[in-house]
């Protein structure tokens, strides 16, 4: 097969479309054929040995966390797929390749209302999403949600889980391309951050009290700011630094203790063991098909260096997938 | 002004409909001209002299909890309203044609639900908020049963889980109920009498049973929702069904190999979560996620009427008295 592969940790450095033997699924996998694989910040993060995951892969090694196809075969040991079925989920050794293996227990089929290209951009961003307003935030009905970083991956599912489970939205934008983008997937009103003051529309939103959640994409830039927006006992929810941003962030100590802030990390390694439970109350929601997965380009795998350039740039809506 | 008086305990003694003088706004309260009282199986069980609350009744008293009408007068201290204001809320004495609400138990009715709707409220909605958001603790794509589907607290609780995020199914007796809960939601509509409901549950839910029970019908189905939750259900107790009760029993070796949470709540004991669940349903109200469905409405002097058609089970949704 035909695979993707990074051989230097350094982003300077090229990443190189390779032949490889066709891998075999492993015990709790399946093998899909790829429909299509999503390319998320983390994976450059990983190429450019910024993130902690580098030191799980050595060069040369296939990235992409996550990838939507066809099932071609089930390892050991698993049930309750069969091989055609479309599916999406969590890619083990890579999701960059014509032939990918899923974590079979974080993996569902993929409900006939998506393509493989929104398939392969729900796992990270969603499962992402609904760990920081389910998981970490226990955002309830009611509560007012502001999404720090609108209009990415993560961002473009929050906006959506957190107006599904009845929550009120506002999410922060660079631009007014991405405001209208993130209006139009529920965000009851958006604030560039570049023109306003985000913690004082905050409070004038609510009220003069303050956002109960903020789920926090580039905590690096704006974690500070962050206390200024909640309420008292307001809870933060770090989901990221910011692409191609951190690791330091600073922050006035008091600001914290005056709130009786709660600060929530989170990371995807930490989720797998919760997948299923993810897995299971998720899909009840995907299967109502309300929830939209912009794909703003699909580019073929012999381009996955200018589709890691184009997510560094910020200049997409959504999503970018790469596909065979 | 007139209202519906309790002169005496006991559902024989018919309620009496008589002139007393409109009450003035305390300190923190609002005087309310009523447009539209709620009933609620609450007050039925009260006047009958079976809730506990009833011994904390003086007689004769004013019938009667939700409200819904114009601000008419506020008391000392009020700043969030003023005359003019459309509201609901909960007050002790509903069934007349003025009442005061505490502010901290009134909420801003937006223009676009009436009156009637509005008085359908502060029992029912609060208290399935209370049962699905503060006890029975669901979350987004949980499973929710609503025992009692088409009742007062059943209808907003089908319409509260759904828009948590929560898969809900509902129980109903008659076709028609089923078809409102089914409206309203509910992915499923089980007719208990004609329908065999552990095994509907079990298919609907892979074997797995449901994460939290509204029950609306305690001294029925608690023997049965034993059998129903999946491991850590928790089972809200919300009544023992209209007119029945208080006894209600349970196996509890099912309950124990379920690690099973068995939640009661009282209608009282919420007072201090009502500002919080006020503002949050607020929002909800506002962007019309949640409407009551008004099945009957009766003019105020028909309020013994309208307790025997609660009664009866024979309606759908919410009965309404119009002062």
């Amino acid at each position: 097969m035909r695979a993707v592969r990074v051989h230097q940790f350094n982003l300077d450095v090229p990443m190189r479309l390779d032949e490889l033997e066709d891998p075999k699924p492993g015990p709790g996998e399946l093998l899909i054929r790829l429909g299509a694989a999503g390319v998320n910040p983390v994976d450059i993060a990983i190429r450019a040995a910024k993130h902690p995951y580098a030191k799980f892969v050595t060069p040369p090694y296939v990235p992409g966390a996550e990838a939507a196809g066809e099932v071609v075969s089930l390892g050991a040991g698993v049930e309750g797929f069969r091989p055609g079925q479309r599916v999406f989920g969590r890619a083990v050794g890579g999701g960059y390749a014509g032939l990918v293996r899923l974590d079979a227990k974080a993996a569902a089929e993929l409900p006939d209302a998506y393509g493989d290209a929104e398939g392969a951009c729900i796992t990270v961003a969603f499962y992402t999403a609904w760990n920081a307003l389910v998981l970490k935030a226990g955002a309830g009905p009611g509560e007012t949600v502001l999404i720090q970083g609108g209009a990415g991956g993560v961002g473009m599912a929050a906006i959506q889980i957190a107006r599904r489970i009845g929550c009120r939205v506002l999410a922060t934008v660079s631009s007014e391309e991405k405001a209208a983008f993130c209006r139009s997937l529920g965000a009851e009103a958006t604030i560039n951050y570049r023109e306003e003051d985000v913690p004082a529309r905050c409070r004038e939103l609510t009220g003069g009290r303050g956002v109960d959640v903020v789920v926090e994409l580039a905590a690096c830039e704006n974690f500070d700011k962050d206390l200024d927006a909640i309420r008292l006992e307001g809870r933060v929810v770090v989901v990221g630094t910011g692409t191609g941003k951190g690791p330091g962030a600073e922050f006035r100590v008091p600001a914290v203790m005056t709130k009786d802030a709660r600060i929530l990390g989170l990371a995807a390694i930490n989720l797998v063991p919760k997948l299923p439970e993810v897995v299971r109350r998720f899909s009840p929601l995907l299967r109502e098909g309300v929830f939209k997965v912009h794909v703003d380009r699909e580019m073929p795998l012999a381009e996955a260096n200018a589709a890691h350039d184009l997510v560094l740039s910020g200049k997409f809506l959504g999503k970018i997938v790469l596909v065979a | 002004m007139k209202a519906v008086f309790v002169k005496a305990f006991g559902l024989e003694n018919p309620l009496a409909v008589e002139e007393a003088p409109d009450p003035k706004p305390g300190t923190g309260q609002v005087l309310v001209r009523v447009r539209a009282a709620g009933v609620n199986p609450l007050e039925v069980s009260i006047r009958s002299g079976k809730h506990p609350r009833a011994k904390m009744m003086k007689l004769p008293y004013i019938c009667g909890t939700d409200v819904a009408g114009e601000v008419e007068a506020v008391g000392e201290g009020v700043k969030d309203f003023k005359a003019g204001d459309r509201v609901w809320g909960r007050s002790e004495g509903a069934y007349a044609e003025r009442a005061l609400v505490p502010v901290g138990q009134t909420g801003r009715l937006p223009d676009a639900i009436p009156f009637a709707e509005g008085a359908s409220l502060a029992i029912p909605l609060l208290t399935a908020w209370n049962a699905v958001v503060i006890k029975g603790e669901a979350g987004p794509g949980d499973v929710v049963l609503v025992q009692g589907g088409a009742g007062g607290v059943g209808h907003m609780a089908i319409q509260l889980a759904r828009q948590m995020g929560c898969r809900v199914f509902a129980t109903a007796s008659t076709k028609e109920k089923a078809d409102l809960c089914l409206r309203l939601g509910a992915e499923a509509a089980i007719r208990y009498k004609e329908e065999d409901l552990a095994s509907r549950v079990m298919a609907l839910t892979g074997g797995r049973g449901v994460d939290v029970i509204v029950e609306t019908t305690a001294s029925d189905n608690l023997g049965q929702d034993v059998n129903l939750v999946a491991v850590n259900g928790r089972i809200v107790l919300v009544g023992t069904g209209t007119g029945k009760g208080p006894e209600g029993s349970f196996n509890v070796a099912a309950a124990l190999g379920r690690d099973a949470r068995l939640i009661a709540l009282s209608a009282a004991n919420l007072a201090p979560h009502l500002p919080e669940a006020m503002r949050r349903l607020g929002h909800m109200l506002a962007a019309g996620a949640i409407r009551a469905h008004v099945g009957k409405e009766l003019p105020l002097a028909k309020a013994e009427e309208a307790h025997r058609i609660l009664l009866s089970g024979g309606f759908l949704g919410k009965i309404v008295l119009v002062p």
